[in-house]
């Protein structure tokens, strides 16, 4: 019997047309609410310097062995050294165990919820209250009985067959279905986007800290501590004119460098 | 450097004469690289044998090769380039009696420690050497004279020379080449060291296209 | 190379605007040509992308010191935009133009003050001071940037010239050194070093020297600079009396290698043609001997 039923064209016009117009404008509107909304995420000064310094030990890990020993050293130290080192030396807050009692994520998740929850929560009780009593459409795929009082909203048939869902679900097929559109339509070189780049943007290659500085600090320390040096310039000019005989060369060089790191890691120069 | 003793010593140069060609290449040089530090040597003929050994022998600057524009406090290219140009020099009768330097700001046209240090060198075998500072300030695309300072080296020291420029073939006429060169974007055919170095094909020595261009736009 | 001959439209104009702007191209003199004969009568037909093409020409028009353009579109970037920092940046710059170069600082500190995080103003600010001459203030303000912003290779580069306009060359190591650090497959951040530790001498540092150049050569086989800077130093090395014998026949050979290189590469041009040979054979001499 499900199979055979047949809707009014009104719903069409009416209803189902209507409902994707609705939730297309409120997606735009929304989008400009929070352009208008959006304070620029305000990175902190510590942030933007930790980042950095991150950036700068992890390539100081992984190239140092273009430098030679004593540079490798020195920068090493500028990290790790137990009293003036970067990782030692600065403190900061592990972050706050409980969301609610940082200022910052608190405004930040009203932010989100007003922009996004809000107004799908209003626009689809609305939706309910006004195209109540009625089946949409159907959905192509067979559903379970369990999602028809879901789905089914207003309409108390027992025996209608699942796959014929309300306008409510309607419209939150389209809520998440249009936001492809909305890349389509906002992405592109418009008015829109052409305003939001004058205004000021953020710079500074703040790249997103993680969470816990504290734990990050302490992740590169030891990573730069087991760090081992050896410079694979040493022998670059006999390599290039192909004179490279690693027999004679590493020997000689490598109790000269053996010697140099033991006196080098003991006592870190500046 | 050169083993003949300079035997224009006697002559006090209380005026400096630079050829068209050599004036307008240094012009040039500067032009090109507005926002840089350039510099460069001056060379004249070298004195044939031929000629009488003392006699009042004008003292024109003749030529420039222009260097660098780039790496100025880095001291390898210049050693690199001096030695060339030397060379150069020894195979063509030229030799070096000058050095130019244009700093980098508008401002600042004092001769700094690398102009001391390059002049000291080429003062070894030429203690008559010209030191040209340019003076950036006077610089614009109409020159209403040449915008140089004159120096020395005398005793460890950049002195300032006092003598009278000469531009050939007249103050005016050279001012006014020099200015429809600029007009006519030819710095743009000027090669220097640096430039060679990006391409060896290209003849800083001589710069015979630009030679060609000046003489046209002198006519 | 008259731009206006090349553009007839001000609708080639504007694309051509917008691709200098694309990839970042300054080309002052071009667009305030190009402003002067084609967009200056058609802003109004660019739409809203004519905010962005304004503030392109008025740094442009600044660049080439032309006052009135610029104050015209300063004027009308205020009124439409009155708290952005991209117009206060085109304010400051036109201080900077005046002569004012005093209350243009200021006013980057006050840029600085009300966002510490943002780059632009640090940077400002030193190019004042760099272009005032006094290179130390401008130093000191780069280090300090620099304990911030780390790994900002930009920074790193201009503090290297300008230890080494000073003559410190230990301290301008340092800063070639993060480049390396940072961009180690570029042949150009080890060259530098080459240079460098040449220009500092000793035997240590020629040793230094030879390796960087090495490695520019390795990673670009056709670098000039750095066959030059091989050659060099390898020379100086091989005759110097306080290098031990046999590491002298080392650089002998790297010496020779070089040599033979550089006379490839000029064999294949026909610069000084036929004196080109003996040229080169003088210099090879007259560098070997100095040492």
């Amino acid at each position: 019997m499900a199979d055979d039923l047949v809707l009014d064209p009104d719903i069409r016009v009416w209803v189902f047309v209507p409902i994707i117009i609705i939730t297309f404008l409120v997606g735009i509107v929304r989008h400009y609410v929070s352009i208008l909304l959006s304070t620029q995420k305000k990175v902190e000064l510590l942030q933007v310097q930790d980042s950095q310094a991150m950036i700068r030990a992890r390539v100081l890990r992984e190239n140092g062995k273009y430098l030679p020993e004593q540079s490798f050293l020195m920068r090493r130290h500028f990290f790790n050294d137990e009293d003036t080192g970067y990782f030692k030396t600065q403190k900061r807050q592990a972050p706050a165990q409980n969301p609610m009692s940082d200022p910052n994520m608190v405004t930040e998740m009203l932010k989100g919820n007003v922009t996004n929850v809000l107004p799908m929560i209003l626009i689809g009780g609305w939706i309910n209250w006004t195209f109540s009593g009625f089946v949409c459409s159907k959905v192509p795929f067979p559903l379970t009985l369990r999602f028809k009082p879901m789905l089914q909203r207003g309409v108390e048939l027992q025996t209608l067959d699942a796959s014929w869902v309300s306008s409510a679900s309607w419209y939150f097929l389209n809520v998440f279905g249009l936001r492809s559109i909305y890349t389509l339509v906002l992405g592109e070189n418009n008015a829109a986007d052409q305003s939001r780049v004058m205004q000021d943007q953020m710079s500074g290659a703040a790249m997103a800290m993680p969470q816990d500085p504290k734990a990050a600090f302490k992740a590169e320390w030891e990573a730069l501590e087991v760090a081992k040096h050896s410079w694979v310039l040493k022998n670059a000019d006999k390599k290039l004119i192909g004179a490279f005989q690693p027999e004679n060369g590493d020997a000689h060089h490598q109790g000269k460098s053996q010697h140099a790191k033991n006196g080098a890691s003991s006592a870190p120069s500046s | 450097m050169s083993s003949t003793p300079n035997n224009d010593s006697s002559v006090t140069h209380q005026q400096v004469t630079f050829d068209l060609r050599a004036f307008c290449k240094v012009i040039l040089h500067v032009t090109k690289y507005p926002q840089n530090p350039v510099n460069g040597v001056l060379l004249r003929e070298k004195r044939k044998s031929s000629e009488k050994d003392t006699g009042s022998r004008k003292f024109v600057i003749q030529d420039a090769i222009p260097v660098l524009h780039m790496s100025k406090y880095t001291t390898p290219m210049m050693e690199f380039a001096l030695t060339q140009i030397e060379q150069y020099c020894k195979g063509s009768d030229m030799e070096v009696v000058g050095y130019y330097q244009a700093n980098e700001s508008l401002k600042d046209n004092q001769p700094d420690i690398v102009a001391l240090r390059i002049s000291e060198k080429l003062a070894e075998s030429n203690p008559n050497l010209i030191v040209v500072m340019v003076n950036n300030d006077q610089l614009n695309s109409n020159l209403e004279c040449a915008p140089f300072a004159l120096y020395q080296v005398i005793e460890g020291k950049l002195r300032p020379k006092e003598a009278r420029i000469n531009l050939l073939p007249d103050e005016d006429g050279a001012l006014s080449t020099v200015s429809a060169l600029i007009q006519a974007k030819s710095y743009r055919q000027l090669i220097d060291f640096d430039n060679h170095l990006e391409d060896i094909s290209l003849n800083y020595w001589v710069n015979p296209s630009l030679n060609d261009e000046i003489e046209q736009l002198s006519s | 190379m008259d731009i206006t001959k090349e553009i007839g439209s001000w609708q080639e104009a504007r694309d051509r605007l917008r691709k200098w702007r694309d990839e970042n191209e300054r080309k002052s003199e071009d667009v305030v040509d190009l402003f002067i004969s084609y967009i200056g009568s058609n802003l109004s037909k660019l739409g809203d992308e004519k905010w962005v093409v304004m503030e392109q020409v008025a740094i442009a028009s600044m660049d080439m010191h032309n006052l009135p353009i610029a104050e015209d579109l300063i004027m009308e970037l205020k009124e439409r935009f009155p708290k952005s920092e991209r117009v206060r940046l085109l304010q400051i710059q036109r201080l900077n133009l005046l002569g004012r170069h005093e209350d243009a600082m200021k006013g980057l500190d006050a840029m600085i003050d009300r966002d510490p995080t943002n780059s632009v103003p640090y940077k400002r600010k030193i190019a004042i001071l760099k272009s005032l001459g006094r290179t130390t203030e401008a130093i000191k303000e780069l280090s300090e940037y620099l304990n911030r912003f780390m790994s900002d290779q930009e920074a790193w580069s201009e503090l290297c010239d300008l230890y080494l306009s000073e003559g410190e060359y230990n301290r301008a190591v340092f800063c070639a050194e993060e480049l390396v650090l940072h961009t180690p497959h570029n042949f150009f951040v080890h060259q530098r070093l080459g240079d460098i530790r040449y220009t500092m001498g000793g035997i240590e540092n020629l040793k230094l020297a030879l390796s960087y150049y090495s490695q520019a050569l390795k990673l670009n086989a056709s670098s000039m600079r750095s066959i030059f800077g091989l050659f060099l130093s390898a020379s100086s090395l091989s005759t110097n009396p306080r290098v031990p014998p046999a590491d002298k026949k080392e650089y002998t050979r790297v010496v020779t290698w070089a040599v033979d290189q550089i006379t490839k590469r000029y064999s294949g041009t026909n610069v000084l043609e036929d004196g080109k040979a003996e040229m080169l054979a003088g210099v090879f001499g007259a560098l070997q001997i100095q040492g």
